[in-house]
């Protein structure tokens, strides 16, 4: 190989990626910016906004932030907890790991249509308190009436299917501290909890911060399992954006809904990048 | 066996029985005579096991077809993004170049977006394509879920086989095709066989992006979304059930790489 | 057989200059060690011989045939790595045949040269094995069968004994030394030791900054070094440096004494007119005595340091560290000050400005 060629072989082997992340990735981003301020006859508007926005849009945004809220902490804390007892190496841990990573290979589809199977009329909760005892008739949970009562479902079944995610990211992250950090604790007579606090936190933080961006914009574009328990009763953004596409076949009221819902998950990027930041590390 | 490790193991065995039993509320549910599904009072057992629901899925209108197009949108991805994927993982394993960090910040910031959202635009840029419901459209927008992961995994998978091995294949006699051939791609192959299996399982799950992106050619996911509002318990729990059997199949197959391969994204 | 010929080889990575205009001939049959502290571009000048680099400027000829442009394969070279690159996935034998095979040899061929070499490096009863089944002296002989089995004009050897231990590293030195005077193949040997050098090279090329500094016979490179960076490299302890002004009546100036020069070394250094100089003296090239001798100059005794048979005293002359050789018998004291004579016959004077040496 010549050597002018040999030295070009590096762009050459990106280009494809290259090309691709263009195509796919920044002509929509940017198409769907211009779309989402445009009239489908082509003029430039900020209407698409004032049409969706409403009490619809409101609620969406609501129940995606509360939901937002709700699951994530949980799912750090479930994941740290899955984390640190695997590290602990006990006999089974390999076995309790495989476990807990199952989910990450499910659908969200998936997942909401198992945690149907359970909260359903006369589905498996129901079924198993009715054989306790404790219920004769069954209740229903699912319903438009009882947005409290959906919105947990919605939250169980995300932090079911997706606390798997946090924690392969979060167990790596504690494997890379090294041990001679934990015995030079012991040294100074550090407790389990001084250990996790002084220890352990600090150092997971950037993994934290990392595992934090990834979770949060995955649960803005949560959608099947929403679908699934509450059809429209329980409005999110991107269930929303979907109806619209679908329901108005307007694509500049879809285009804005999606770039909202970018804009405020990228503000959550920003702000996890801002506030985890170490100064000892990336 | 200490108190701690007792805690421990108790903790194990309720965060285990967390994950496990909706997965085997599903199975019971899926081989449960239809009609019992809707009887009260039920048992959690149901009185025989039958594979009704799931041989009436099998055969209601669409799926077999919806199978058919997850099946090839799912295979495309695989193919699309180790193409992509592989290449670009191997240049950065074993050149320094100009803008080698600024595509690797590229690479990393499609996961700083949520990426299914850009199916919006998408349905305007196909249409335009002329590849709106098709096959090739979805496989196109599951590889750009998928080929930042093949990119970074193969990144360090390439970068754990040392370059001396294609070097000194080259001094005795390869060219650097040939060297790449006989050293490194023996010893990754089973790394890249995770990450297809990888792409596979990212693109047979999705659901928003197809829903959005088909009408006709609907995936398995997109079909039963489609579905959703018209359809029995029966068809959704075979559904699910039948979505689940090849990812946990997978998911035991690459179950050693799992950590390794999450480690990686994580950087 | 062959020849090696680097002609003002230079290689850059970005702004910096591994590879400085190196001109360089070894000759056939010929165990040249490229020798220099980490990061000198000495690896890097054997990857740009090997054609895993490519040389920016100049060219290189192997036995008069220009490879400059040649990828490795076209070059009739082998090379071992420092950490051996042996194929993982691959038994002994097929380590061994790996060349042979690209070279389309006939499985008889292959079979019996593989036993040829298996058996000139020891390791024919391990020809079935697979890497993982090795120790780390096992897998540097599989590397260097595997790079002798297609007969190379050039064996290229990068750092190949540092990742053994000191014991296996002792004997894997000789028995190189010995293989490759038997083979006659002509070699190519990277090191920062500069021991492993001088037991040995045949020529020793030292390197710094991407540039040659001395290229000549272990003998001449310890007892004649060209510059200050060479005598202090070579050797060790390394060699005394102390600066000196040049006072009149062939003397320099150490501290407040005046040491004379003898006549040959007065008239070298009125030749280059310089007035300030460096004297550089090996540790093993001074005495050390209690009273006052002539052409002596007085020193304190700091840190005295046992190794075995010898003492290495450090001392302090006019402020500047200086470390001598001496017998355990003499009964020095930490704080005691002494009387230093070198050895005139031994001592080297460097021009302060260049660094050349002046002798």
């Amino acid at each position: 190989m010549s050597p002018k060629r040999q030295s070009l072989l590096p762009f050459f082997l990106i280009l494809p990626a290259v090309i691709f992340f263009l195509i796919f990735f920044a002509l929509p981003l940017i198409s769907g910016i211009q779309t989402a301020f445009t009239t489908p006859e082509g003029e430039l508007t900020l209407a698409n906004f004032e049409k969706i926005y409403g009490k619809s849009f409101i609620k969406a945004v609501f129940n995606t932030l509360s939901l937002v809220a709700i699951i994530i902490p949980i799912q750090l804390a479930l994941a740290l907890v899955i984390a640190l007892l695997v590290n602990t190496r006990l006999f089974g841990t390999s076995k309790f790991l495989f476990i807990c990573a199952i989910p990450i290979a499910l659908s969200e589809i998936v997942a909401g249509i198992i945690w149907l199977s359970i909260f359903t009329e006369k589905g498996y909760l129901n079924v198993m308190l009715h054989t306790l005892g404790f219920l004769k008739q069954p209740t229903i949970y699912l319903s438009y009436e009882k947005p409290a009562t959906l919105f947990m479902t919605i939250a169980l079944t995300e932090i079911w299917r997706a606390t798997a995610i946090v924690m392969l990211i979060i167990l790596p992250g504690l494997q890379m501290i090294h041990k001679d950090y934990f015995d030079t604790a012991d040294i100074f007579g550090a407790s389990r909890l001084q250990k996790l606090r002084y220890v352990t936190l600090p150092m997971l933080k950037p993994t934290i911060r990392t595992s934090l961006i990834i979770r949060t914009v995955l649960a803005f574009q949560m959608f099947a399992p929403v679908l699934v328990l509450a059809g429209r009763a329980f409005p999110v953004l991107a269930s929303e954006t979907y109806r619209i596409q679908f329901f108005t076949r307007n694509i500049h009221l879809a285009a804005a809904y999606a770039l909202i819902i970018m804009v405020i998950s990228t503000a959550f990027v920003l702000f996890y990048m801002r506030s985890l930041r170490t100064r000892w590390s990336a | 066996m200490k108190k701690q490790e007792v805690i421990c193991y108790i903790a194990m065995v309720i965060i285990s029985l967390f994950v496990l039993v909706p997965i085997i509320l599903i199975t019971i549910g899926t081989f449960t005579p239809r009609l019992e599904l809707y009887k009260w009072p039920r048992g959690l057992i149901p009185s025989r096991f039958t594979s009704d629901s799931f041989i009436s899925f099998a055969q209601s209108y669409g799926v077999m077809n919806g199978l058919k197009n997850s099946i090839t949108v799912a295979v495309l991805t695989v193919i699309f993004s180790l193409l992509i994927g592989i290449p670009a993982g191997y240049s950065l394993s074993r050149f320094k170049f100009k803008g080698k960090s600024l595509f690797t910040v590229g690479v990393l910031t499609t996961r700083m977006f949520p990426i299914a959202i850009l199916a919006v635009p998408l349905v305007k840029i196909y249409m335009g394509l002329g590849i709106y419901d098709s096959i090739l459209g979805v496989a196109f927008i599951h590889t750009i879920f998928a080929f930042p992961f093949a990119i970074l995994i193969s990144h360090s998978i390439f970068a754990s086989v040392p370059r001396e091995f294609e070097e000194v294949a080259m001094v005795l006699g390869c060219s650097r095709l040939g060297a790449f051939r006989r050293t490194t791609l023996p010893l990754v192959a089973p790394g890249i066989a995770a990450i297809a299996i990888f792409a596979f399982i990212i693109s047979w799950n999705e659901v928003f992006a197809a829903t959005l992106l088909t009408l006709h050619n609907r995936t398995l996911p997109a079909l039963i979304v489609a579905r959703l509002e018209a359809t029995t318990l029966d068809f959704l729990f075979a559904s699910a059930f039948f979505m689940l059997v090849p990812c946990l199949v997978f998911i035991f197959i690459i179950r050693k790489r799992l950590l390794r391969m999450w480690g990686i994204i994580l950087r | 057989m062959a020849e090696v010929r680097l002609e003002n080889v230079c290689k850059s990575f970005g702004d910096v200059k591994a590879v400085d205009n190196i001109s360089l001939h070894v000759k056939d049959g010929e165990f040249i060690v490229l020798l220099g502290p980490s990061g000198c571009g000495k690896t890097t000048t054997l990857r740009c011989v090997a054609g895993l680099e490519h040389v920016d400027e100049g060219k290189i000829f192997i036995d008069e045939r220009d490879v400059t442009n040649l990828p490795p394969a076209q070059r009739g070279l082998s090379m071992v790595f420092q950490s051996y690159a042996v194929f993982p996935h691959m038994t002994v034998f097929d380590n061994i045949a790996f060349g042979l095979k690209l070279r389309k040899a006939s499985p008889d061929q292959i079979k019996e040269r593989v036993k040829e070499v298996a058996s000139l490096v020891q390791i024919e009863d391990l020809i079935d094995r697979y890497p993982y089944q090795l120790s780390g002296g096992q897998r540097q002989r599989v590397a260097l069968a595997r790079a002798l089995a297609v007969e190379p004009k050039v064996l290229l050897l990068d750092e190949p004994l540092s990742n053994l231990d000191a014991a296996l590293r002792l004997q894997m030195r000789a028995e190189l030394k010995l293989l490759q005077k038997k083979s006659k193949v002509t070699t190519l040997y990277v090191t920062h030791d500069q021991v492993e050098a001088m037991s040995m090279g045949d020529r020793i090329a030292i390197i710094r900054n991407g540039s040659l500094e001395q290229v000549d016979t272990p003998e001449r490179v310890f007892n004649h070094p060209e510059n200050t960076f060479v005598g202090n490299f070579i050797g060790s302890p390394p060699m005394n440096m102390l600066e000196c002004d040049v006072v009149e009546g062939g003397s320099i100036a150490i501290g407040n004494f005046t040491y004379k020069l003898p006549e040959s070394v007065v008239k070298a250094i009125r030749k280059t007119k310089t007035s300030r100089v460096i004297l550089g003296i090996r540790p093993k090239n001074i005495t050390i005595t209690k009273e006052k001798r002539k052409n002596a100059f007085m020193a304190k005794i700091g840190v005295i340091e046992p190794i075995g048979e010898e003492l290495v005293v450090n001392l302090t002359v006019d402020g500047k560290l200086l470390r001598v050789i001496a017998s355990p018998s003499q009964d020095l004291r930490m704080g005691e000050k002494v009387w230093l004579t070198p050895d005139t016959r031994k001592i080297h004077i460097f021009d302060k400005k260049t660094g050349k040496n002046l002798l």
